[in-house]
């Protein structure tokens, strides 16, 4: 029976969700942008609704990749969004001043993802801003007591997305049965 | 089978934690179930050494010849990633379980095997390389590469201009030198450096082959405390399923072979790679959940997975 799937990407404005959903369904996805209206955030669009991208599986079922709106107002979104999704990858975006704040309001937000540990989180823009480095990400989460992948990446590099999601299906593989059950 | 003698040592202990050793030593002798006769001796003849966490800037001194290094910790005591620790204060079945493991690895054909070889050796200073205490000096590495490596532990660095992919190539079997130089002989103005964890990750790979690194307890509860840096690091697709299987306590090397369905080499290689880059913790905890293959890779699970990764053109050739 063809069933349908999905995977949530979601962080701040300009973290990169719509880059990364483009990376992996190419012409396969639905944009839903529109002009960028918050003069703090150096892009044109930025996306209303959500990015929605589709990879067709060979059993005739298919795989939905949703990108989230980025700001905190469209909460409620996220969490019809996660209902029922297979994972999550959290971008966030290094340049803003407080990634860490950023992270922990998404974490908090997905929190049942995050309870089965269906979650990586992707740190673009390192390169230019080094702060925070990976260990100080790593203690955050200690300090939360969670273990989840963290990676630097470049989402414009399809090679680093699919790293990522790679590393997701992993995570989904070995995660208990039981906590899918209850996802 | 003839008895052999072996000793166990403390390093720092408070004159109460020392008391507490005695008597716990004797607790384990009176077991019975030990197949050495233990004694108490000095740091530099011990083959179990317990360090207190205060003193844990002796680590790397006593990290040597085989010896197993427990650092006595309470829980506001931070250890250094991969050092075994034993958990404050000292009971019976945690000493015993540790003087066991020492007994084991004292008969284990591989540690006799491998105690010498190079490439334990070269693993060892890579690893001493994530601890705070490392030394001016740097190592020059020929045999392995055509080219040769040298290798900075206070920058973190190595130098090499060939690719890690032939590092990956090297018998295991064939020797190779590794030379103490001066920090001036590094060719920092001519080659362009590369992060350690390149290196300590490739060597770690490719000890695999001999099982875990001889101070690896294989029974012990391992966890990961970070990801490998997979963007950077040459990495097969089993790695991600193996750190995803470490990134939850999995009790030893056996437990995650079963898990992951992977077999023990593929499972080595990882675990050594994790720790050689400090990635990796250990505990003589057992996991709070037990995990199974039956519990984590359920048919229905994996068929979807797998089905995921065709779809997006994921490489699965040995997942």
């Amino acid at each position: 029976m063809a069933e349908e799937h999905k995977i949530i990407f979601t962080g701040t404005m300009g973290a990169g969700k719509t880059t990364a959903i483009a990376a992996v369904a190419g012409k396969n996805m639905l944009r839903t942008e529109a002009a960028n209206t918050d003069s703090s955030v150096a892009k044109a669009t930025t996306t209303v609704g959500f990015d929605y991208g589709e990879i067709a599986l060979p059993n005739g079922s298919v795989l939905r990749l949703y990108g989230t709106p980025g700001q905190a107002r469209f909460a409620f979104l996220w969490r019809i969004l996660a209902r029922g999704a297979l994972g999550l990858i959290v971008l966030v975006d290094n340049s803003r001043p407080d990634p860490l704040a950023d992270l922990a309001m998404y974490l908090d937000n997905f929190a049942d993802l995050v309870r089965r540990g269906v979650v990586v989180i992707g740190v673009g823009r390192s390169d230019t801003h080094p702060e925070p480095s990976l260990d100080s990400y790593y203690r955050f989460l200690e300090s939360r007591q969670l273990m989840l992948p963290v990676f630097e990446v470049d989402v414009r590099e399809s090679e680093h997305v699919l790293m990522m999601l790679d590393v997701l299906l992993s995570m989904l593989e070995m995660s208990d049965c039981e906590d899918e059950t209850h996802g | 089978m003839e008895r052999v003698d072996l000793g166990l040592a403390e390093v720092g202990l408070s004159e109460a934690d020392g008391r507490r050793l005695r008597a716990m030593l004797m607790m384990a002798l009176a077991d019975g179930s030990l197949r050495a006769r233990w004694r108490l001796v000095d740091a530099s003849h011990a083959r179990v050494v317990i360090l207190d966490a205060a003193k844990i800037d002796r680590l790397p001194r006593l990290n040597q010849d085989n010896r197993i290094v427990a650092v006595l910790a309470g829980t506001a005591d931070s250890v250094p990633a991969g050092a075994r620790t034993l958990d404050w204060p000292i009971r019976a079945e945690a000493l015993l379980a540790l003087l066991r493991d020492a007994e084991a690895q004292a008969h284990s054909p591989r540690a006799d095997a491998t105690s010498g070889r190079p490439l334990i050796r070269l693993a060892e200073l890579l690893r001493r390389t994530n601890l705070h205490a490392t030394h001016g000096d740097a190592w020059l590495v020929t045999g392995m590469t055509r080219a040769p490596m040298y290798i900075a532990p206070q920058r973190k660095q190595f130098f090499c201009t060939e690719s890690l992919r032939t590092l990956h190539r090297f018998d295991v079997r064939n020797d190779f030198e590794i030379a103490p130089i001066p920090a001036t002989a590094l060719p920092i103005a001519n080659e362009r450096p590369k992060p350690i964890a390149m290196l300590q990750w490739s060597i770690g790979l490719l000890t695999g082959t001999l099982g875990p690194l001889p101070w690896i307890d294989a029974s012990a509860t391992l966890q990961l405390q970070r990801f490998p840096e997979f963007q950077i690091l040459h990495h097969e697709p089993a790695h991600r399923r193996l750190a995803a299987a470490f990134s939850r306590p999995v009790a030893g090397i056996d437990a995650a072979i079963e898990i992951t369905k992977l077999d023990r080499h593929a499972v080595c290689s990882f675990v050594n790679g994790a720790e050689l880059c400090g990635y990796l913790r250990t505990s003589d905890q057992p996991p709070s959940v037990a995990r199974s293959a039956a519990r984590t890779t359920g048919g229905s699970k994996r068929s979807l997975v797998q089905l995921l990764r065709r779809a997006l053109g994921i490489e699965t050739t040995d997942g």
